[in-house]
């Protein structure tokens, strides 16, 4: 083989490997903008049940999908991306609450309000839901804050308390310890408020 | 999960899942997926580009060429550092007289830093007695001239004959 044939042909051996690298990472951006596509609704959800701000869930959201771009070449070895994804969400929501400490938006009743379906309510009956409906919220703020995130997860109907038990790193016993715990706290919070009334 | 019954009162599990329920329930606004994808997209870092040749050529091809490349940079650098030593003169040496440097005595003693002191106190009174030194006898002559006379003493005029 001559020196000249070496040379081309190791152009082209280096043409196909930049080739193969940059399908991977068209393919991992593919996968990332599935991943979007598939679970930005339900991180959004999961976010806004924490911060109760449209702006700081909508910047968390994208602070996760960030995280998992990072480890984009990594998207294979996850077993779950759903569960995977809502503990990385969830650990930014909790960074950005500890570090912000934003009030939410929903403590205003009149923003409850506004958030609130109106099926058929009148503008009374939607205002004295709001109230009450910011009245439990203020109380679940007042939980522990172990037994308030099991409570704050568990209204999530797709996530049963083994996956909630993976998002939070505990046992699913923990959970449901915590969950017994957390009502309890939460009856007496409400009666105390109605006392008081 | 089930809403479960709170201390005996089912309604009051009941109101905190309904509520919990009604904020996890909320919709998402609209557009959120794109604005994510958006954001990725100007915020993805750039990939590494894999180098073009002859840079990560197989050692078995592109060999030759990369022993070259290293030989033609040892050779410069070879040039280079005869250039700088060739042209770069040494410094003079210093056309001073080396400094005399006095032998130290070894085991002696030095008056370097030696202080004065005056001496306060009575030494001890020497033994041997002082010298007198004879008075001079005086000649007539001398003695009318005053010569040998004793200061102070007043002069005696004798008158002649």
């Amino acid at each position: 083989m001559s020196a000249a044939q070496a040379v081309f042909s190791g152009w082209m051996e280096n043409q196909e490997i930049e080739g193969r690298v940059q399908a991977t990472a068209q393919s991992s951006d593919a996968a990332v903008a599935a991943l979007v596509d598939e679970y930005a609704q339900t991180l959004y959800r999961v976010a806004y049940s924490v911060l109760r701000n449209t702006a700081d869930t909508e910047d968390a959201v994208q602070e996760a999908f960030m995280r998992v771009l990072r480890h984009r070449d990594t998207l294979g070895e996850v077993r779950d991306h759903r569960v995977w994804l809502i503990r990385i969400v969830w650990n930014v929501v909790l960074d950005r609450k500890r570090r912000t400490k934003t009030r939410p938006e929903t403590d205003d009743v009149s923003e409850m309000a506004r958030v609130l379906p109106a099926g058929g309510l009148t503008a009374e009956e939607i205002a004295a839901a709001a109230q009450h409906h910011a009245q439990v919220l203020a109380c679940v703020e007042q939980l522990p804050g172990k037994e308030r995130e099991v409570l704050q997860l568990s209204a999530f109907e797709e996530l049963s308390s083994v996956e909630i038990a993976a998002v939070l790193e505990i046992s699913e016993s923990s959970v449901r310890s915590r969950l017994f715990r957390a009502r309890n706290l939460m009856a007496e919070l409400l009666n105390h408020k109605r006392g008081l009334r | 999960m089930k809403p479960t019954q709170v201390n005996g009162r089912p309604e009051a599990g009941a109101e905190v899942e309904a509520t919990l329920k009604l904020v996890a329930g909320l919709a998402a606004p609209e557009g959120l997926s794109e604005r994510m994808k958006a954001g990725l997209r100007t915020a993805a870092p750039a990939k590494g580009r894999v180098l073009p040749w002859p840079a990560v050529q197989p050692a078995s091809r592109g060999g030759w060429m990369r022993i070259a490349a290293a030989a033609a940079l040892l050779a410069v650098m070879a040039g280079a550092g005869w250039n700088a030593y060739r042209w770069v003169t040494p410094a003079p040496e210093a056309r001073t007289a080396p400094a005399t440097v006095r032998p130290a005595v070894q085991g002696g003693f030095s008056a370097a830093g030696a202080m004065r002191t005056p001496q306060t106190l009575v030494g001890p009174t020497a033994l041997v007695e002082a010298t007198t030194t004879p008075e001079k006898k005086t000649t007539g002559k001398n003695a009318k001239r005053g010569h040998g006379a004793k200061i102070g003493a007043p002069v005696v005029e004798t008158p002649r004959n």
